[in-house]
């Protein structure tokens, strides 16, 4: 019946600005927030970080999300990975969802294999898992015999390529990718390119969200272009990305 | 109908929806029960990382409570004479000393356990709960290890242990909930308002007092004994020494109020993070 793997209906998300403007609630202005009226400029000050976004993307294929900084590219990334909620509509994903969040959640005194089997239960992997996928995730992250010294001496693109290796060894039926591989060299960039594409011809769906336009056309079947958090255009990625450039370019 | 009925049966990620209301069924009895792993690599993380780049490393476990013990027993136990019920001071006071000091470390490792990850928080979608949950549980390695040296202790002033201590293992879960509890309840405040990290030391030092981990309660007049017990640990704390050392009946009243408080408390706790849960990302 169904071989849509995302759909979103009309996905908002609302910040309060002053949620925005101190950053951190001070007690202070929590006990005024109490005692003032209410009903009183309750959301004047409201951004619609993302609004009316819907789109679907079927099994096995690859939507680019593309937007100026701003526009809501990580706004919506967060709502697909379950970080924050939406404040209206809904998205129904079908399948395992995790990020390609890079190099997160590791611990610097750690050992480059115990930070796998960290980062890997963060993400949601069984140790049993971790344990017969091991050999292949060392091998993937090339990043030898440092393994067994604590993270804080591995470069930050050992790092990166740690956590990528990991990434890439999910069970997973949907990827989410903010940003590219941009920031690992030339070989280990087209490595995880080529993980990709593999993954995709399994059926792994992805949403991309980048601003490697280069990258976008060659690899994906639809874009969504967002601007100020609403859908400016969402079709095929060769038109999408031109329309975009074209404004782009004009401004 | 026969593709939606595969589609809702399986594995709770086979079908995700999300929308705005939070999902608390799914929170509690999925994501946390799939997640289980988690929190053992978490915690095993703090316990293996704690005390790297140290030069005496785990041994700080034991040396935290000898030498407070050392200095309490000298200004307690020798110059202010305050009363150890028959028992030598320094035990007396150790036995007070590993739950309190347990709990102490606890609060210190859990408390900013979410904003010290924001990073991981804004990337990475997984029970929020383990964060605190994994540090407060970290602290009992410290714990189970300070134990040593009070078995030490009784042997050197000849203590045999009573029966009672076949209810330490009740004891140790309950003051686990309790640290868990406490671990919830001011990670998740201290998200929303940071004053709770730079005043909970304060508050810490002073509790020490309202605490009988340097003093019994019997020296409480009967009229005010049921203050100190309102405060969980005060009926933790005397039931460890009872249990311990053996020298007087457990304190009934004092552990069934401090449980009742306990498990009320870890309810709240666990209700408020969750709630607060979904906020973190936009605050931290």
């Amino acid at each position: 019946m169904n071989n849509f793997a995302i759909e979103t209906e009309n996905l908002g998300k609302r910040y309060e600005i002053n949620e925005f403007a101190p950053k951190y609630g001070m007690l202070r202005d929590h006990i005024a927030q109490f005692l003032r009226p209410k009903n009183k400029k309750k959301f004047e000050h409201d951004i619609w970080a993302l609004r009316g976004i819907s789109f679907s993307v079927k099994r096995g294929e690859i939507l680019g999300i593309i937007g100026k900084n701003g526009a809501g590219k990580s706004t919506l990334m967060k709502i697909l990975s379950r970080i924050t909620l939406p404040t209206q509509g809904r998205a129904i994903l079908r399948g395992r969802v995790r990020p390609l969040a890079g190099a997160v959640g590791f611990h610097m005194e750690l050992t480059g294999i115990e930070n796998i089997y960290l980062n890997a239960g963060i993400l949601g992997m069984r140790k049993l898992e971790v344990d017969k996928k091991l050999d292949s995730i060392v091998e993937f992250s090339e990043t030898g015999d440092f393994l067994y010294t604590p993270l804080k001496f591995f470069s930050s693109g050992m790092r990166s390529r740690l956590a990528f290796a990991v990434a890439f060894h999910l069970d997973l039926e949907i990827l989410l990718i903010d940003e590219t591989f941009a920031f690992s060299d030339i070989s280990f960039s087209k490595k995880c390119f080529d993980k990709m594409t593999q993954m995709v011809k399994n059926g792994t769906t992805v949403i991309f969200a980048t601003h490697d336009l280069d990258c976008l056309k060659n690899f994906t079947q639809d874009c969504l272009y967002l601007k100020q958090g609403r859908i400016a255009n969402y079709g095929p990625a060769k038109t999408v990305i031109d329309s975009y450039l074209e404004e782009t370019v004009k401004i | 109908m026969k593709v939606l009925k595969k589609e809702n049966s399986g594995h709770f990620e086979d079908h995700l929806v999300i929308e705005p209301k939070l999902a608390w069924g799914r929170i509690l009895f999925n994501e946390v029960w799939y997640h289980k792993e988690l929190l053992y690599f978490l915690t095993w993380s703090h316990i293996k990382g704690r005390y790297k780049q140290t030069v005496i490393g785990i041994a700080w476990a034991t040396l935290r409570p000898v030498l407070t013990m050392a200095i309490f027993s000298l200004l307690f136990g020798k110059l202010a004479r305050v009363s150890s019920e028959g028992v030598p001071y320094p035990l007396f006071v150790y036995a007070g000393l590993l739950p309190w000091q347990c709990f102490i470390h606890s609060v210190n490792l859990s408390m900013d356990s979410i904003t010290r990850n924001s990073d991981l928080i804004k990337k990475v979608y997984f029970p929020r709960l383990f964060l605190p949950a994994s540090a407060a549980l970290s602290a009992l390695v410290d714990f189970f290890i300070s134990f040593g040296v009070f078995f030490i202790l009784m042997i050197y002033y000849k203590w045999m242990p009573a029966r009672s201590i076949i209810l330490l293992p009740a004891l140790v879960i309950l003051l686990t909930i309790f640290i868990t509890a406490v671990g919830f309840i001011l990670s998740a405040l201290n998200a929303f308002f940071r004053d709770v990290e730079l005043a909970t030391p304060f508050f810490l030092q002073i509790a020490l007092f309202l605490t009988p981990v340097i003093y019994p309660v019997s020296i409480v007049s009967a009229k005010w004994k049921w203050l100190v017990y309102l405060n969980p640990l005060a009926g933790l704390i005397e039931s460890f020494r009872a249990c311990l050392l053996g020298y007087k009946p457990l304190p009934w009243g004092g552990l069934v109020l401090a449980a009742v408080l306990i498990l009320g408390l870890f309810v709240c706790g666990l209700i408020f993070f969750i709630k607060s849960e979904e906020t973190f990302p936009d605050i931290i």
